[in-house]
Parts: C-alpha cells; structure tokens; sequence
C-alpha cells in the first residue's frame, strides 16, 4: 500500500478538526502550534485548559483531511510546558 | 442561563498543582537536599546556564562520574526481600528500582525506595525466621510469582562486597550508562528575575510561573519570538527579557539516583563562586510517569499524564527558587 505524505499546514488541519465536530463556534477556539516537525509529522499544541476537552476530541475523531484517511495520536498532555520535554514513557534504552 | 451539565463537563479540565518556594542554598535551614533526596525515581536531568558556551570546569568530574544503571529482565518480586539481597544491598547503600515498562494506569507496578517502604526491609522484626519475613515470601512467591523488568541503581556508600553484576545471572541483568547531551543555544531570550521577586514586578522582572513556561518553551524548543498576530503560534518570551548570546544546556537521560542530583546542584551553586555574567541558572528534574510515589511516598498516579518534575533557579547570590508540579492523580508536593 503507498502511503503518501502531504505538505499540511498544521493549524489548518486543526481548525478543520475542530469545526467538524464543535462547529464555527469550535473552530474560533485559540490554539498555538508551538512546533511542528514534519519529519516525524509531530507538534506540540497549547490551548486553555477549558478547551482542552473539545480540542483533543476533535482531533482524535478526525478520520478524513482533504479526502485523504489520517490519524492523530496524542502522545503526551500536561498543563505544563516543561513536562512535554521528559517522556519516561518514551525512554529508550540501548 | 445556567449551562447544562454535559456542556460544563466539556470545559473542565484534570486539576495540577504547581508549588514554589524560596530560600538560600547556604542557609542551614534550607531543604533543597531533602527536597532532591526524597524524590526516589528520576528519568532526565537538564541545566541550562545563561552567558556560558561550554561544560563549566566546575562541573566536569560530576559529569563523567554520573552512575551506571541496571536493567533486570524477568525478576521475581520475591527476590528484592530475601535477606542475602538485603544484607549485600539494602543495608550498605542507598538501592532504588522501578518496574520498567509498566504503565502505572494499567499494569502492576513496583518500585523499591531506599528509606521506608511498605514492606520494611529495614525492620528488626523481619528477620529470616520471623512470621513476617515467611509470610511476606509466601504472598510473594505463592500461586503465581510476580515477575517484572526492573530499572535499578546503587549508590554504596563505601562498603566492600558484592556487586550487583556478580550478584544476578550473567544474562538477566545489563549495565546501562545514562545518556548525556550538550548543546549550545545561540541568542537566547531570557526573562529577567529577582530573586526576591516570586509575582515578578511589572517592567522590572518575570514571576516563578513566566520563568515555568518559558524554561518548557526552551527545552522543547518552541520559537520565543512570535508576534501577537501570527497565524502559527502567540507564544513569546515573557517580558522584560535579555538577549544572551549563547547558554549551554545539558541533558542526562536515564535512571538518575538522587545522589548525582544533589552533586550537580551543588557544582552548579559553586559555579556562582567566581563572578560570572549569568544572573541565574536552572536544573530541571523530571521524574518517572510511571512511578508510583512522588516525594517521600506520596501517591503518584497517571490520569491524563505522569508529570511530577521539579525546578531549581539558582540566583549569582545562591538565593534559590524551587518549583515543584504534580497532576492529577498525585499529593501534594512536601
């Protein structure tokens, strides 16, 4: 199976997300994309902590993006900044 | 109009804590040993000093004599209380271990703290032929033995004997050095702190929480630099801030022992012994996510993250801010 990799503009993917499932008024909610990396196709997001529920929903049930099947999987949250950048969850050892 | 339950739900987030507190790294009183010591299980220590380019000579031999770690495959529980592994291990040092690769929120966990712990290893009433020492092995050993991998490490203060090399099968257990990264950042902006300034003062310095979220925008590498109008991100580096033209961060990853901690920090203190053009720097712990304490033997739990890590900001002056954070599922911090 191929998989191809598009050139995604992160913010308009979570927009897109966000309008789906929470509508307009979803939609105008303030996210930061922090980082984005496109090799590894991760990012880090920020959002208030009151919409932190209606972000995380709308991009785990994000199954389509430009009639394209996609997947989002959150890898770490915390109301903290400093915790994204120590994983023990990803500890790899040699 | 009152909103409906389901609606509010959507709003709600996990509760976090976040404590800060302030003292002297001289003063007699001061618990930032105590604070580092009772903080068993760490996985990533990073410090980050302002206005220096390469590892400060200070802090070199600490560095280099950062502890090996133990990975031990298929262990039986019931081998961590059997006394030849006390008597050779417990008793002449300080022997931490973590289940490695469970996840607190779903598997068992176990984890082996140097001071007390929920089976005292340490008491006079667990000796061989004791009630309690057979009935803890019987639990341990009956029906279906628990078995995990473990992460250890051993600090032995000083005793001759054994090793934990010679001590388990050759092909149970692996030696493991942490890893350890430098890096240099160029034109770094810094947000300007007093130390007796924890709420920051407007135009003249930042707050403990500013100084948080910036040091997290750093070590994860977020752009500092965004204006308000910007389609990406808003973040940007509190205010007021300087711009240093190089800061040097390491990073040490793996099973960290409290002891190297307590070391580093106080290298980093006597980094301040002759004058330097940095204001302040930071050692930044984080612990396991998957511990199952915190501090001491606070309950840690995973909800929707494992976060309990700590911060030191060490003023020129040895005047000191340590920021402490746990979520949801986690006490307090001491």
């Amino acid at each position: 199976m191929r998989i191809v990799l598009l050139r995604v503009s992160p913010q308009q993917l979570v927009v897109t997300a966000l309008r789906e499932l929470h509508g307009e008024v979803g939609a105008a909610l303030p996210v930061d994309v922090l980082t984005y990396e496109e090799k590894t196709l991760s990012a880090i997001l920020r959002v208030t902590s009151s919409g932190l529920v209606k972000l995380w929903s709308a991009l785990t049930l994000l199954g389509f993006y430009q009639n394209r099947r996609c997947a989002f999987r959150v890898l770490q949250t915390s109301p903290f900044l400093l915790a994204l950048s120590g994983n023990s969850r990803e500890l790899v050892l040699d | 109009m009152r909103m409906s339950v389901p609606l509010r739900r959507l709003r709600q987030a996990p509760r976090h804590l976040l404590v800060c507190e302030k003292s002297h790294a001289r003063h007699a009183r001061s618990r930032h040993a105590a604070h580092v010591r009772d903080h068993a299980y760490n996985c990533r220590v990073s410090f980050l000093i302002p206005e220096c380019g390469i590892l400060p000579e200070v802090l070199k031999s600490t560095i280099a004599d950062v502890g090996e770690y133990y990975l031990l495959r298929n262990l039986s529980l019931h081998e961590l209380v059997t006394h030849e592994f006390i008597d050779t291990f417990v008793k002449k040092g300080s022997c931490h271990a973590l289940t490695y690769n469970t996840k607190i929120d779903q598997d068992n966990t176990a984890a082996l703290l140097p001071t007390v712990i929920t089976i005292d290893l340490m008491d006079p009433s667990f000796h061989p032929d004791s009630k309690k020492h057979k009935r803890v092995l019987w639990a341990l050993k009956e029906k279906k033995p628990l078995e995990f991998d473990f992460l250890l490490a051993w600090y032995n203060t000083g005793a001759e004997g054994s090793t934990l090399m010679s001590y388990f099968p050759k092909n149970q257990i692996q030696t493991l050095k942490p890893k350890i990264t430098f890096s240099t950042l160029r034109d770094l902006q810094c947000p300007v702190l007093q130390s007796n300034e924890l709420q920051g003062k407007p135009e003249e310095s930042c707050s403990t929480e500013e100084l948080f979220e910036w040091l997290g925008a750093v070590l994860n590498q977020v752009s500092l630099d965004n204006k308000s109008f910007s389609f990406l991100s808003t973040y940007c580096c509190p205010q007021p801030n300087t711009i240093v033209e190089q800061a040097f961060l390491c990073t040490i990853t793996g099973f960290i022992i409290p002891e190297t901690i307590i070391q580093l920090l106080e290298k980093l203190c006597c980094y301040f012994d002759e004058p330097k053009l940095a204001h302040w720097l930071t050692l930044t712990v984080h612990g396991f996510a998957d511990s199952p304490v915190s501090w001491r033997e606070s309950e840690h739990g995973f909800h929707k993250g494992g976060e309990n890590l700590y911060n030191f900001v060490v003023f020129r002056n040895l005047d000191y801010w340590l920021q402490m954070a746990v979520g949801t599922n986690d006490d307090c911090p001491p």
